[in-house]
C-alpha cells in the first residue's frame, strides 16, 4: 500500500510534467500575429466599400483568410466584435473563387506562389487584400504589413484601392508608407 | 523499489515545499496572465499598434559552406628580450 509520502511525490512529478512553465511566448512579450490581427480589425473601421457591397447597417463584415496562417488563431476574437455597425464574420478559404463574398482578404505568406492568381481573380470586386508577404504592395496588392526595426508597419497601394472602389480614410493614409505609382 | 526518505520529517515537507514551488507558480502565472475574452490589442489605435515592439522568435540562420572556414590558423609573434 502506497504512504502518503509517495502519493506527495506523484502528485509533484505529475505537476512538474504539465505545469513547467512555458517558453513559447513568455508573459508580456506580443508577437507579430497579435499585432497583425489588431492591425485588421482596426483598419476596418478606416475602410469604405460600395454602398452595393456593403449595405450600411446590413450584412456582416466577412474578413476572409487565404491559406494556412498562424494570424487565424490571434484573429478569432474579431468574431466577438463589430464594425461600422456590422458584425464581424471569419472565414478561412481553401480555395479562391471569383464568387466568393469577402470584404477582407487575407492572404498568408504561404500562398506567396499564388498570388498572382489570386489578385487576378479578384481584380474586378470590391475586396480589401491585405497580406505580409514580401513586397506585397508593389505586387498589386492594398495592404501589406512589413517588419521595420522590429515594429509592424503598414503599406499601402492606394492605386489598387481606387481600382476597387474602397475608399481609405486619410487616418490610415497617415499612418502609412504609401507606395508611389509612376505613369509613363 | 522503496524510496529513502530523510529520517527528519521537517527536512521531509522542506523537500517538498521546495519541490512544489516551481509548479505552484507556473499556476499563479497562468492565472495572473489568462488573457481576457477580448485582447487589448484590439482596443489600441493605429499609431499605438504603430509603435509596438513585437517578440520575434529566434530563428536559425542558414549558413552556405563558403562563409564558414575550414579551419582557422592564429599566428602569434612572439618577442624576443636580449
Amino acid at each position: 500500500m502506497k504512504t502518503y509520502r509517495e502519493y506527495i511525490i506523484q502528485f509533484i512529478l505529475f505537476s512538474y510534467l504539465f505545469l513547467w512553465p512555458s517558453q513559447a511566448n513568455p508573459a508580456g512579450e506580443i508577437s507579430e500575429d497579435e499585432v497583425k490581427a489588431a492591425y485588421i480589425y482596426r483598419i476596418i473601421k478606416f475602410v469604405e466599400w460600395p454602398e452595393s457591397i456593403l449595405p450600411k447597417g446590413r450584412d456582416a463584415l466577412t474578413v476572409c483568410l487565404f491559406g494556412e496562417d498562424p494570424i487565424e488563431k490571434v484573429l478569432e476574437p474579431i468574431k466577438k466584435l463589430k464594425a461600422q455597425g456590422h458584425a464581424i464574420r471569419l472565414e478561412r478559404l481553401g480555395s479562391m473563387q471569383s464568387d466568393r463574398v469577402c470584404h477582407v482578404l487575407f492572404i498568408g505568406d504561404k500562398e506567396e506562389h499564388h498570388l498572382k492568381e489570386i489578385l487576378h481573380l479578384i481584380k474586378h470586386l470590391s475586396m480589401l487584400t491585405v497580406s505580409d508577404i514580401e513586397s506585397f504592395v508593389s505586387k498589386g496588392g492594398m495592404i501589406g504589413f512589413v517588419l521595420k526595426s522590429g515594429r509592424v508597419q503598414l503599406e499601402i497601394n492606394v492605386e489598387a484601392s481606387r481600382k476597387a472602389k474602397i475608399k481609405l480614410s486619410s487616418d490610415l493614409l497617415e499612418v502609412a508608407t504609401l507606395l508611389k505609382v509612376t505613369r509613363p | 523499489m522503496r524510496m529513502h526518505f530523510p529520517t527528519s520529517l521537517l527536512a521531509e515537507w522542506g523537500i517538498v515545499i521546495i519541490f512544489s514551488f516551481v509548479p505552484l507558480m507556473t499556476v499563479l502565472r497562468r492565472v495572473k496572465g489568462a488573457k481576457p475574452e477580448i485582447p487589448e490589442l484590439f482596443e489600441l489605435s493605429l499609431e499605438e499598434l504603430c509603435n509596438i515592439q513585437v517578440h520575434i522568435p529566434a530563428a536559425l540562420t542558414k549558413l552556405s559552406p563558403e562563409e564558414i572556414p575550414a579551419s582557422i590558423t592564429v599566428i602569434r609573434r612572439t618577442l624576443f628580450l636580449a
